[in-house]
């Protein structure tokens, strides 16, 4: 379960972020009520400023991925009642974010597709692409 | 506790056997560990070992315990060299153990401190989407015996205060001392829990599972050693209590009781040290706690 985050990237990292719980949410990787790290701990792993954090914690849970108990802690929310349809709006906001960096990087769009069925096949293993692929079907 | 200011010929053969002791595990903890050695460590600690994460743990290995050989043997030889040399009370006082333990400890910190995790090179970051807590390093238990035994200590040095005293026995600790040394062990505990809590928060960037189940028994490690070695001393302090109690009362029955309490309580703080600074097993699972906090 490891979130990455590129700070060269076009999008932001806070984007980065909040796109990343929001698809582990959305496929079940990350239980329903799971804590997660304080904004304190996951700024300091990643080397980036606890506001980074905050605004994408802070967007999550308007979007009612996950859920704030005070002190208590950072938690994964109910899943939706349409799960299905809330793990394909998760891929979809991934594909966009994905198809906006291919854009930017300048990449020929088969070449980009080609290498996302490639990282989609490559990867394997609990929290990987293809699970939440395979989940997906 | 009187301090003694000469060593005996007895004595200079324990410094001497202990001196030897000291510099054998020196050599043995400074040498590279072994495939065995690590392997086992992992197994303690329940992760795999793999190419990417061997190298951390046998430098982590190496540097920790040869710093602790080195502290432990400082400290334990400190009092009988300083007496040996000047003829004069050693300050910190002359309980060979609890320096050595306190030797150790510090050497924990300096090697926590000190030892360095490389950092992503690249501009890609990973942490591990998992919450670290205390609990999670050390038993609850452990966490428990560091805030309430400096509190037990401080009822002791009252308790002492208050007993009846035998009017032929030198009052030695004064009350005042056993008092002040009592405060001092809760600001030690807040001091060690704060450094452990500084652990836990310690940045931990990771790219892969490997490198985070690694750094994960490093600081486990850490802390349990530290916990030992701070809830050791604790106990060692309550058992000095215990028997300067025990020698300073009028009533026979704590007279007879007392001292040999004492002596308990400072045979279950090696016992501390021991097994609380070295499980035979802790696995780190924090993805449990995670799911189990809800």
């Amino acid at each position: 379960m490891i979130l990455r985050v590129d700070t060269t990237s076009a999008v932001p990292p806070y984007e980065q972020i909040r796109s990343q719980i929001a698809m582990m949410t959305a496929a079940g990787i990350l239980a329903v009520g799971q804590r997660l790290p304080t904004i304190r701990q996951l700024a300091a792993d990643l080397g980036l400023a606890r506001g980074t954090i905050a605004r994408a914690y802070r967007e999550l849970e308007q979007r009612g991925s996950i859920r704030s108990r005070g002190r208590h802690g950072t938690f994964v929310a109910d899943r939706p009642v349409d799960a299905r349809a809330d793990r394909e709006r998760a891929v979809i906001e991934a594909a966009s974010v994905f198809a906006t960096q291919a854009a930017q990087a300048g990449v020929d769009p088969h070449l980009a597709l080609d290498r996302a069925m490639r990282a989609l096949t490559s990867h394997d293993g609990h929290g990987s692409v293809s699970t939440v692929a395979v989940r997906l079907r | 506790m009187a301090q003694t200011s000469q060593l005996t010929a007895a004595g200079w053969g324990f410094v001497g056997a202990g001196a030897v002791l000291a510099l054998v595990a020196l050599v043995l903890a400074a040498m590279a560990p072994g495939e065995t050695r690590l392997a086992a460590w992992a197994r303690r600690y329940g992760f795999e070992l793999t190419e990417i994460n061997r190298p951390v743990v046998s430098r982590y290995l190496r540097k920790t315990r040869t710093l602790q050989a080195a502290g432990a043997g400082l400290g334990f030889l400190a009092s009988p060299i300083y007496v040996g040399i000047s003829e004069r009370p050693f300050p910190l006082g002359d309980s060979w153990v609890a320096l050595a333990i306190g030797g150790y400890l510090v050497a924990t910190v300096v090697a926590e401190a000190t030892f360095l995790r490389s950092r992503t090179p690249n501009s890609v970051r990973g942490a591990a989407l998992l919450p670290r807590s205390l609990a999670d390093y050390v038993p609850k238990a452990a966490i428990w015996a560091i805030r309430i035994l400096p509190l037990v200590s401080v009822g002791l040095a009252v308790l002492y205060g208050v007993v009846p005293k035998n009017p032929q026995r030198p009052l030695d600790p004064s009350s005042t001392f056993l008092l002040v040394a009592s405060a001092l062990l809760v600001t030690f505990a807040i001091a060690i829990e704060t450094t452990l809590r500084a652990i836990v928060a310690r940045p931990q960037p990771a790219m892969i599972e490997d490198a985070v189940e690694a750094d994960d028994a490093v600081r486990a490690s850490s802390i349990h050693g530290l916990s030992g070695a701070s809830v050791a001393l604790m106990l060692l302090t309550g058992g000095w209590e215990l028997v300067s109690a025990g020698e300073v009362t009028s009533v026979t029955i704590l007279s007879q009781v007392l001292p040999w309490l004492g002596v308990l309580v400072d045979v279950t703080a090696l016992a501390a040290w021991i097994f609380i600074g070295h499980p035979r097993s802790w696995r780190v699972d924090r993805e449990v706690a995670a799911v189990n906090a809800r």
